[in-house]
């Protein structure tokens, strides 16, 4: 990293890591009100809107006269242009107030509330087991590559990998659900109950996200070991007669490990991409359904307020995997 | 309805009304030379038997809407899931039966007067509201009002149009007169549409703070949009000791695999709609029931017949034998089905069975674009995934085509705007419609100033006949006149029937009086004769 005056400098040198989270933390709102922007664009930019979609629905015509399509249009607000309804949009954001649905008018915090939660577990769940099953086989296979041990590793990461999720979540369920009725085929959560009241539900979900996810981090992981492993000092540090043991903790963990984490970190927040279709194949009540016919009804609050949200947690996940890799490297810590 | 809606679907899950096919698949079934084939739980599957038993909690799963655009509104609710919470939480004033036929539920007398230009209407006596209340003629007016207010725009409104709302009139406590603003013979037929509840008079909001109170079998306990609704037994119902359940839960599953899955996995007792390749493996193993309606939704292919080249009726033709119809239904609803002859309304009262039915004939389409100058047609037929079994029908129909010499090019369109932007926009397109009347889908697709008139069929000629054959009090004069509009849209008509596809519904071993039951009849949904052994 290129030295920094905000780090060297001035009143931040001191907690040079407190000003690094307070900048990154500054990016990261940047990038979120951006994404809120493109997705607002984006709504606006597909065919039709909700007054379209309402009038198709209930009224007999094919898409309503074009004077009932402008009395809708003006009761939802929708005739007002779209940089005037983004302002409105973010003005009520600020004040923790998302919208109401165009379609059915209930509040998009209601609409979304708990299944947003359900999602966050599911995600979290996945995200907790995710990091050391790839960064623990990531190392093991990378500091023996080529070893019987990595070849295992490597070929079932390299088989999971290529499987959609929908298949590995329909294997799943095939061999434990239906064959061998270990789990449920299904994660339904009773109304007004948490995912983790039944955490058996979360099993198949979780290994199928898993499967799915591990292989690329196992990967990524092992790829950048082996390099390490094969780095000069590394090299030199054995030939000094280094113990293999410290050899690995102290100087190839560390230094495999930093760049793992901002790709690992890449590969969590492609979870967002595959909880879409395992919340669907397992009718787990999460987000995505919701996502999915919120665009195709053009329902822009609802479709902002969960990209948002979707914004929000990637960032965040990147932002906390960057200052996880200045912890780890001192050198980044001090700015020199 | 819109059928649209219904087909349409947004969703796909969804909407549903009634019509439609749409979206959802569906439905149902068919006749099959005229005799219907049976209700019936499919082969020999092992559906509980014997006395039903009372009491227990019954999950069912099937599509629904999102959270979004949910709603318990029974105007309003257009998914499948939707219309069967509706079904078993209000009542209708008559109802499909299994041969569309219509019978009285809360209505103890509808009649006409001479001419079919005014309706009297008397409800059942001794009925009771989920609150206590009597169901009187107050609640009846309240509810065609409601459903008719303009400034409602409800979807339902449109099957009443031919009740002058401003002149009902109140006759006895359970007696209400309807004037119509234009004369019909069959007002039963219309009034037993998906969204003619009747609701309490003054009703007009229903969520979880605003509970909705219906004469239905089931009352309602609690509301989780999108997810599900639970019911529980309404011990006063007025239909002899109905329901046996105790508590009834509907929750809303969009994918037909998972759907499955949640029942194998016993994780609910009975799954509806049931995708048809997977009934086909089901029946075999014979792990759940499986029952299919007696009748069925059709999907057909729609030329607007006032876009070139299907201002040919040489090409209508043509197009209408090249079409393997008994492949469609082999193949995609895997048996479950029945071929289309072009017209809507298999199995229904007044469909003509005269007419012989169009065989795949690539021979004949072929000499007959000869003789037309149209030899190497090409057309491009459009089709998206909004309802089950579209674009693998599309797909088994550019095959058959290219026998007769016609290049059928696919276009895909995106299932969200499909119905808004390519469906009667395009002049090759795909539908599909539930099973209501005659006079119902005429009225919706047909006459010529019909928003929905999907293949452009705009006589006035035939518009006239039409309301004339409605109007008519004779039923076997009723009878010949509605053959022969169907006759001149056998001939010339934009349709291209292929198939009626049924309604299937697989159910735990436990279950017992569930029967299939065609989509927009009285019992499709209804739990009120449904039992679990213990």
């Amino acid at each position: 990293m290129p030295r920094d005056p905000l780090l060297t400098a001035g009143p931040g040198r001191h907690h040079p890591f407190l000003m690094l989270c307070i900048r990154r933390s500054l990016a990261g709102i940047a990038a979120t009100c951006a994404v809120s922007l493109l997705v607002f664009v984006g709504t606006d930019l597909l065919p039709g809107d909700a007054a379209d979609v309402i009038l198709t629905r209930s009224a007999s015509s094919g898409g309503g006269t074009p004077e009932q399509l402008a009395a809708l249009r003006a009761e939802l607000g929708l005739d007002v242009p779209w940089p005037q309804r983004y302002l409105g949009w973010i003005g009520g954001l600020l004040q923790g107030d998302l919208g109401s649905s165009l379609v059915s008018g209930r509040s998009v915090t209601d609409v979304i509330g708990s299944r947003l939660g359900n999602t966050l577990v599911l995600a979290g769940t996945a995200t907790v087991l995710l990091v050391p099953v790839a960064v623990g086989l990531g190392l093991w296979s990378g500091i023996r590559q080529g070893r019987p041990g990595d070849r295992v590793v490597s070929g079932v990461a390299v088989a999971a990998q290529a499987l959609p999720e929908f298949v590995a979540a329909t294997l799943l369920i095939a061999v434990f659900a239906l064959i061998a009725g270990l789990l449920p085929a299904v994660s339904l959560v009773p109304p007004g109950t948490s995912p983790l009241a039944r955490p058996e539900i979360l099993v198949l979900p979780v290994l199928s996200l898993l499967s799915v996810m591990a292989g690329q981090s196992i990967r990524m992981v092992r790829a950048r070991t082996s390099e390490v492993v094969r780095a000069d000092f590394v090299r030199v540090a054995r030939l000094h007669g280094i113990p293999e043991r410290r050899v690995v903790w102290r100087y190839v963990v560390p230094n495999a490990l930093g760049p793992a984490l901002q790709l690992l970190a890449g590969s969590i927040s492609w979870l967002v991409g595959g909880i879409v279709v395992v919340e669907q194949v397992f009718a787990y009540p999460g987000i995505s359904h919701e996502l999915v016919q919120a665009i195709i009804s053009r329902d822009v609050p609802v479709v902002q307020a969960l990209a948002f949200a979707m914004a929000v947690c990637t960032l965040a996940i990147y932002t906390l995997a960057d200052l996880l890799v200045v912890a780890l490297v001192p050198k980044l810590r001090t700015g020199g | 309805m819109n059928r649209s809606d219904l087909l349409s679907g947004r969703a796909g899950h969804s909407l549903s009304r009634r019509g439609f096919l749409g979206v959802l698949g569906a439905s149902s079934a068919l006749v099959l030379g005229g005799s219907l084939v049976g209700c019936s739980s499919g082969g020999g599957l092992p559906a509980a038997q014997g006395e039903p038993r009372r009491g227990g909690h019954l999950r069912a799963v099937v599509s629904g809407n999102s959270s979004s655009d949910d709603t318990l509104h029974p105007f309003v609710a257009a998914s499948w899931g939707g219309g069967m919470v509706m079904k078993n939480l209000f009542d209708k004033l008559c109802a499909y039966d299994d041969d569309l036929t219509v019978r009285n539920r809360l209505a103890e007398v509808i009649e006409p007067n001479a001419d079919g230009s005014e309706w009297t209407i008397r409800l059942r006596d001794g009925v009771r509201w989920h609150d206590g209340k009597r169901l009187s003629a107050d609640d009846l007016l309240h509810s065609i009002r409601h459903l008719l207010d303009p400034a409602n725009k409800f979807p339902g409104a449109l099957d009443l149009a031919m009740v002058d709302a401003a002149g009902l009139r109140k006759l006895d406590a359970r007696t209400v007169r309807l004037p119509m603003r234009e004369p019909i013979a069959d007002l039963p037929s219309v009034l037993a549409g998906w969204y003619v509840y009747v609701i309490q008079d003054g009703a007009t909001e229903f969520s979880n703070d605003e509970p909705p109170v219906g004469t239905g079998p089931f009352r309602f306990s609690r509301w989780e949009p999108g997810d599900r609704v639970a019911l529980s037994r309404n011990d006063d119902y007025w239909e002899n000791d109905l329901p046996y359940l105790d508590e009834l839960e509907i929750i809303f599953v969009s994918q037909a695999d998972t759907r499955l899955n949640a029942l194998l996995g016993g994780e609910a007792e009975i799954a509806h709609e049931v995708p048809w390749t997977q009934a086909r493996a089901q029946e075999k193993t014979g792990q759940v029931a499986i029952v299919s309606s007696p009748l069925g939704r059709f999907h057909a292919f729609n030329m607007l017949i006032d876009r070139e080249p299907f201002t040919d009726p040489a090409v209508r033709e043509a197009i209408k034998l090249s079409v393997d119809r008994q492949e469609i239904v082999d193949t995609v609803f895997a048996g479950y089905g029945e071929v289309g002859n072009d017209l809507y309304g298999k199995g229904a009262p007044l469909y003509n069975d005269d007419l012989p039915q169009r065989a795949y004939d690539p021979d004949k389409a072929r000499a007959l674009l000869r003789k037309a100058g149209k030899e190497d047609l090409r057309v491009t037929l459009h089709t998206s995934d909004v309802t089950p079994g579209f674009v693998e029908a599309a797909t088994l129909f550019v095959e058959h085509a290219k026998r007769a010499g016609i290049t059928v090019e696919l276009a895909k369109s995106p299932a969200d705007s499909y119905w808004t932007e390519v469906w009667t926009k395009q002049p090759f397109t795909q539908t599909g419609w539930g099973n209501y009347s005659l006079d119902w889908f005429f009225g919706q697709a047909l006459v010529s100033e019909s928003g929905q008139n999907e293949t452009a069929w705009r006589r006035p000629d035939w518009d006239r006949r039409f309301f004339q054959a409605r109007a008519t009090m004779d039923p076997a004069l009723r009878k010949e006149r509605y053959a022969e509009l169907q006759r001149e849209l056998w001939d010339e008509g934009g349709y291209v029937v292929h198939s009626f596809a049924k309604w299937i519904d697989g159910a735990s071993p436990r279950v017992g009086g569930l029967r299939g039951a065609t989509v927009s009849s009285d019992r499709w949904g209804s739990y009120r004769e449904v039992w679990l052994a213990s």
